[in-house]
């Protein structure tokens, strides 16, 4: 029997990164096999690929994936469902209704979810995208930002937060350019001890969320440059709070001061930010500062973050969203994405109100609430275009869509009205925040930092209070190893305070919600706090969700949660 | 070792601990052939097989499953595996896995069907796995710079 064979090649869509994703497709005549190609000259990842890369094809065949439109978890024809939809759309204003998507759709799906809104008059259009990289959207002004060579090429880098873990693929520029040169210096800031630690030649660890701080220390210690960019009184002001900063942080100012001069004597360098769910209590900061840092290192610096070419902003953070369905000034919601609300189970409760919630998704979760549930493709089975680290990129589908899925495009023809608008949401894809605004913030989130710590220590003596920090990794996507989601990492002396041994069986309390976790005592993980994985969902529920006050994005920071040995 | 014969090498210097390699064996074969070791709590480290000279998990096999081929690789003839782990206890690496697919124990074969080597060293997300004969060997400073840090660091 001839076995009819094609190789196709897409950019893998699931991270930033761009790399090239080819695969080899096998007409078997009963079925179809699928297999994984190394393209050793593709200019990205030279054939190279993560655990997500290598298992993506799994999102193709799928048992989980839907088929079918579900209405309250139940099977409905896709004709009924859409007229409906559209029926039911037809008794909103357009103020009562929301419009949001995620980064799971293509540039060319995105410019049809705003005209679909600027078609209904809708002004509240969000993204669903909930992480806290979203806030590398909001920029402190001209950031120059790095391509591949300029990593590839640094004499210096800082890297603030487990870069490894959100792209594993950029491990290799960065280490390349560290062994370059044995005076190449590779700088790492993170609350957690990961094993990234052990690649840099100094670790910075900083207490639990006081990333940002620790970069508004190595803003103030950059001196002339940094005077330069924000003024007198900016630097002035931050160089008198250095000695807070630095207590507060946890970190001898000398290593602040040896990263400042590396940073102003080597002429190449990078700067490269990420940040994890339930690790940054201030993302908005930390990305401004972040940013900040590249502005005012003197020579030619430039800033990376996994998250720079996310998917437009919309209009305002999806905070503003919930806070309008709390309010019950927004009663239908339409979201354009992969698993959501499934993938973000703290947002649940926050829809229970919505009288319309239209969701599109590539996996039939039930849904806790309400509402329509609409099969799509996924991004492997989409043509168009996609934002890289390094531009914009063209998918190629792997596969047919699956079936019983309809495109976005589609949905968003079948539920118009065809009625042509003159309006026009407000659609922004950057939010500049002003420099004299980010430092004001900082100074004032200090403030508020030392009362944070006097809680915590104070806590601290009376109950067992520990904070709960979340921790992504390379391989947890969808479950491809062993889930790691029943452990908790904790420190070997706040194990022995609480006199848990490793391999116990642990409860951890956090407010009214609390899971058993096997408990893993590791030194890598501060003292007084925890981490757990957030791959997975059940874990990731346990964060409460804040609205941030300046940009109305979604903030899932540390929490405080209690220990308890179940026997 | 002959000169023409490559085996997988691990530069400690690059090893992210991702487990990319893991999900391309997993990927073509069902199964994780290379296996994962924890070396200290927060290090994890590929485990590939060394295709000994010598293979106590061919001596062990008592069907003669497992064969030393003429270019020194040791193959298993999985048809005829009856899956009593043998092997598995035998390997004084540990590289084999303990869990059996479909009844069958799961042994790397340097992905002996894909002509330009095994997928794991093409996947490596950080270059660190490599495949090499014993005279390349000789000049790549495989983990030269690791063990040439604090030895305490990577085990704090």
């Amino acid at each position: 029997m001839s076995i009819e064979s094609k190789l196709i090649k897409t950019t893998c869509p699931l991270c930033l990164y761009g790399c090239e994703l080819p695969i080899k497709v096998e007409n078997r005549g009963d079925f179809i096999l699928r297999k994984n190609e190394y393209n050793p000259q593709s200019a990205v990842n030279q054939g190279r690929l993560c655990a997500r890369g290598n298992a993506a094809k799994v999102i193709l065949d799928h048992k989980k994936r839907l088929t079918s439109p579900l209405f309250n978890n139940k099977n409905i024809d896709w004709v009924i469902a859409l007229s409906q939809i559209k029926r039911q759309l037809k008794g909103f204003s357009p103020g009562e209704i929301a419009i949001t998507y995620d980064i799971n759709n293509t540039l060319e799906e995105i410019t049809s979810i705003f005209s679909f809104a600027q078609e209904l008059r809708v002004d509240l259009v969000s993204r669903s995208y909930l992480e806290p990289e979203a806030f590398f959207s909001y920029t402190p002004g001209e950031v120059k930002y790095a391509e591949l060579k300029d990593i590839e090429q640094s004499k210096v880098l800082l890297v603030i937060g487990d870069i490894f873990s959100k792209i594993p693929l950029i491990s290799k520029p960065i280490l390349d350019a560290k062994y370059a040169d044995r005076n190449n210096r590779l700088y790492y800031i993170d609350s957690v001890k990961t094993r990234f630690a052990g690649f840099a030649n100094k670790f910075l660890w900083t207490k639990p969320g006081t990333e940002p701080l620790l970069i508004l220390g190595l803003i103030a210690a950059m001196g002339k440059s940094a005077r330069e960019v924000l003024g007198d009184k900016n630097f002035i002001g931050i160089r008198k709070i250095m000695p807070k900063i630095v207590e507060i942080c946890g970190i001898v100012e000398q290593d602040i001061e040896e990263i400042a001069q590396s940073f102003s004597t080597i002429p190449k360098g990078v700067i490269l930010a990420s940040m994890d769910f339930g690790k940054t209590d201030n993302p908005l900061l930390f990305s401004l500062l972040a940013q900040l840092l590249s502005m005012v290192t003197p020579g030619d610096k430039m800033f990376i973050s996994p998250a720079l070419a996310s998917v437009p902003i919309g209009k305002n953070g999806f905070g503003e969203v919930i806070e309008r369905i709390n309010q019950n000034k927004v009663k239908g919601l339409i979201n354009f994405g992969n698993n959501f609300p499934c993938d973000y189970p703290e947002i649940t409760p926050h829809l229970k109100n919505l009288s319309l919630f239209v969701t599109t998704s590539i996996f039939g979760q039930s849904l806790p609430i309400t509402g329509w549930t609409l099969p799509v493709p996924s991004l492997l089975e989409k043509t168009g275009t996609i934002n890289t680290l390094w531009g914009k990129d063209t998918i190629q589908p792997l596969a047919e869509p699956v079936n019983g899925s309809k495109h976005i495009f589609d949905i968003i023809e079948h539920i118009s009205s065809g009625n042509e608008s003159k309006f026009k949401p407000r659609i922004i894809n950057k939010s500049i925040i002003n420099i004299n605004d980010i430092i004001g913030n900082a100074l004032d989130y200090i403030e508020t930092r030392s009362v944070g710590e006097a809680q915590v220590s104070q806590q601290k003596s009376n109950g067992n209070e520990l904070i709960v920090l979340g921790e992504e990794s390379a391989f947890g996507y969808r479950g491809i190893f062993e889930n790691n989601a029943n452990q908790l990492k904790i420190n070997p002396i706040t194990a022995q305070k609480q006199d848990i041994k490793s391999g116990d069986s642990v409860k951890l309390i956090i407010n009214d919600k609390e899971k058993e976790f096997i408990a893993n005592i590791t030194p890598s993980v501060p003292i007084d706090a925890i981490s757990i994985s957030v791959d997975t969902s059940d874990n990731r529920i346990l964060f409460p969700i804040q609205i941030d006050s300046i940009t109305k994005e979604v903030i899932i920071p540390p929490i405080k949660g209690r220990l308890s040995k179940v026997n | 070792m002959e000169e023409h014969q490559k085996r997988i090498f691990l530069d400690l210097d690059y090893c992210i601990g991702c487990r990319s390699c893991e999900s391309a064996c997993r990927s073509a074969f069902g199964e994780a052939r290379i296996r994962y070791g924890d070396i200290t709590e927060t290090t994890y480290l590929p485990l590939a097989c060394r295709h000994c000279e010598e293979p106590l998990c061919a001596a062990a096999c008592p069907f003669e499953v497992l064969k030393v081929t003429k270019k020194g690789l040791v193959l298993q003839a999985s048809f005829h595996c009856v899956g009593c782990k043998s092997c598995i206890l035998a390997c004084p690496f540990g590289v084999l896995d303990n869990n059996l697919l479909n009844h069958v124990s799961q042994k790397c074969n340097l992905c002996a069907d894909r002509k330009d080597g095994p997928r794991c060293v093409a996947s490596c997300a950080s270059g660190a796995l490599k495949l090499l004969d014993e005279k390349e060997v000789k000049k790549t400073a495989v983990g030269k710079r690791f063990l040439s840090r604090s030895p305490f660091w990577r085990r704090m």
